[in-house]
């Protein structure tokens, strides 16, 4: 029986607690979590900034600092986040750009990401404006097919979001150590 | 234009914590040098306002922050190329590189600090790579030129702006991670796939009857038009990217993905059903788009001879046969797929539950592991 896992002395088994809640889907958590786990080292980003002539570690900071905001004035889900810079470090980890369109790479990325985990995701034209104008639509979609391909669309990356909030339920954090927790990742 | 987009100062908690990842990161007298900054003396709760100048903070190019940030890494270049459009990578860097992408012991102090046997190089560099720019105003004819290489068969298109670790040239470097894009794989090529008749027509896709070169078999190919105005259906790479996923007895199986710049083709397991014809579909043959010498005749063949793991299943063959009827009259519905035999075994309780209770809350009802080894 899968849905069945053995939990330590002394610990709630918060999946049996919802056992009978169909929208907890208690019975496939511990499949879900230990497929990702799986998966985990199928992702791995090496540290590729060395290679990365044009770049330092202070743009992608700033990079994902700008992303950041992004996600928020959009609304998006943290996933989606999550999973842009993902695609960014990914695809930085393959192919050598420049300064110049490192920012492309950045909005390409958010807008995968956006059309994987959104339901409604931003327009293209919304990702040029807050570009402020930087790239043409032609570039974005381009950019958009090159990190297609370089990912050979291989976007179910287990993002470390998604343990987090398997953790924080079955711990049952409170909010502000979630927020704390997600600030640290 | 974009009011509705600002909800996200209410929601409190998030928003603020972003804001001191930032602050965290960055002080306040930087953030100023990159423009993006607080005028002095605002607070971090104004800069929460409305939802326009939010997006006006927003619009930046990060590529001016850069300019100011990078002098130390960047300034030698400046005076060897000046106003060319240098790259951002040479050759002499990519040699470097050892085969797992690091940067070999005692080089990597090299390239900041004995620039004068670089520039020699970085020189012939640039001269070579005149045509190829990053400015993003060049691009366009980037475009137009990868346009032509595209025509080319057997290279793939590379971007014109960038190059990939894995230069096709240095074969020592390639590593088997790399070689699903631009490398020796022969999958992800178009010319392995020869593309036969059109099997149907969908809102974003076509689907065509294709011939796979390097498994010598029968292939469905689910060619995808890129040219929207969204740029690549989310419809497709949620398709791609979940089925790449999908390895499963039961799930048709996503071969191989090829991209071209007007097109994204998938490959996928061809499944035969037979052509339909007047006996398992009446009126068909007066549809407007029948043309019988376009579809070609197939017979239609047992489920079971595809997926022989249908036999290992009590009335499994007999269920899926029963469910992919072209005639929706011969069709099994879903209240009689519940009576067939193929659920004999199940408790009868389970048929008598309300939609919103779980079917495990049904004792003897669990699940069970899946034995993968019966796919091919």
């Amino acid at each position: 029986n899968l849905g069945n896992h053995e939990v330590p002395d002394g610990v709630t088994d918060f999946d049996k607690e919802n056992w009978n809640d169909v929208f907890q889907a208690s019975h496939y958590t511990m499949d879900i979590f230990n497929y990702l786990k799986s998966r985990e080292p199928l992702y791995t980003v090496r540290d590729y900034m060395d290679s990365q002539s044009c770049l330092t570690r202070w743009m992608r900071s700033l990079l994902v600092d700008w992303m950041v905001e992004v996600q928020e004035s959009f609304e998006l889900n943290h996933e989606t986040l999550y999973l842009g810079v993902k695609l960014v470090d990914y695809y930085l980890s393959k192919v050598i750009i420049s300064k110049e369109i490192l920012q492309l790479v950045g909005a390409a990325s958010m807008l995968i990401a956006s059309k994987y985990d959104e339901r409604i995701p931003p327009l293209i034209d919304d990702f040029l404006y807050i570009c402020d104008g930087a790239y043409t639509h032609k570039e974005l979609v381009r950019m958009e097919i090159n990190i297609l391909k370089v990912s050979d669309i291989n976007l179910g990356f287990p993002l470390s979001y998604r343990f987090l909030r398997r953790y924080a339920r079955c711990l049952k954090i409170s909010m502000p150590v979630l927020t704390l927790a997600r600030f640290i990742l | 234009m974009y009011c509705t987009v600002d909800k996200s100062h209410t929601s409190g908690a998030p928003a603020t914590q972003a804001r001191n990842a930032k602050d965290d990161m960055v002080d306040d007298e930087e953030w100023k040098n990159l423009g993006v900054g607080l005028p002095s003396g605002v607070t971090m709760r104004e800069k929460k306002s409305g939802a326009l100048s939010r997006m006006q903070k927003l619009k930046k190019r990060l590529s001016h922050s850069f300019g100011r940030l990078t002098v130390s890494k960047e300034d030698p270049e400046d005076h060897v190329s000046g106003k060319l459009p240098y790259n951002g990578y040479s050759d002499e860097f990519l040699d470097r590189l050892e085969p797992n992408g690091n940067i070999p012991e005692g080089k990597a102090d090299l390239k900041y600090t004995d620039w004068n046997t670089v520039r020699g190089h970085n020189n012939r560099v640039v001269k070579r790579q005149l045509s190829v720019s990053s400015d993003s105003k060049l691009l366009d004819d980037d475009i137009r030129e990868e346009a032509r290489v595209i025509l080319r068969p057997r290279k793939p298109p590379r971007p014109k702006s960038e190059v990939l670790l894995n230069n096709p040239g240095s074969e020592h470097r390639r590593t088997k991670r790399f070689s699903a894009f631009g490398g020796d794989s022969p999958f992800g090529k178009s010319e392995a796939y020869i593309k036969l008749e059109q099997l149907g027509e969908g809102s974003y896709a076509t689907v065509y009857k294709g011939y796979s070169n390097l498994k010598n078999q029968v292939v469905a190919l689910k060619e995808i038009r890129l040219q929207e105005e969204e740029g690549a259906p989310f419809t497709a790479i949620r398709e791609a990217s979940l089925l790449k996923e999908l390895k499963h007895a039961n799930i048709v199986t996503l071969h191989d993905i090829v991209h071209t710049r007007e097109t994204l083709t998938f490959v996928f397991e061809y499944v035969v059903l037979g052509t339909p014809g007047e006996e398992d579909w009446p009126g068909v043959t007066t549809l407007p788009g029948y043309k019988p010498h376009k579809l070609g005749q197939y017979r239609p063949r047992k489920l079971g001879l595809y997926w022989p793991r249908l036999h290992d299943v009590v009335q499994g063959e007999a269920m899926a046969t029963a469910l992919l009827q072209l005639d929706p009259a011969h069709r099994l519905g879903a209240d009689d797929a519940m009576c067939h035999p193929y659920f004999n075994g199940l408790p009868k309780k389970l048929l008598e539950l309300p939609d919103d209770v779980s079917i495990f809350s049904v004792e003897g009802v669990h699940l069970y592991p899946e034995h993968y080894t019966a796919i091919k």
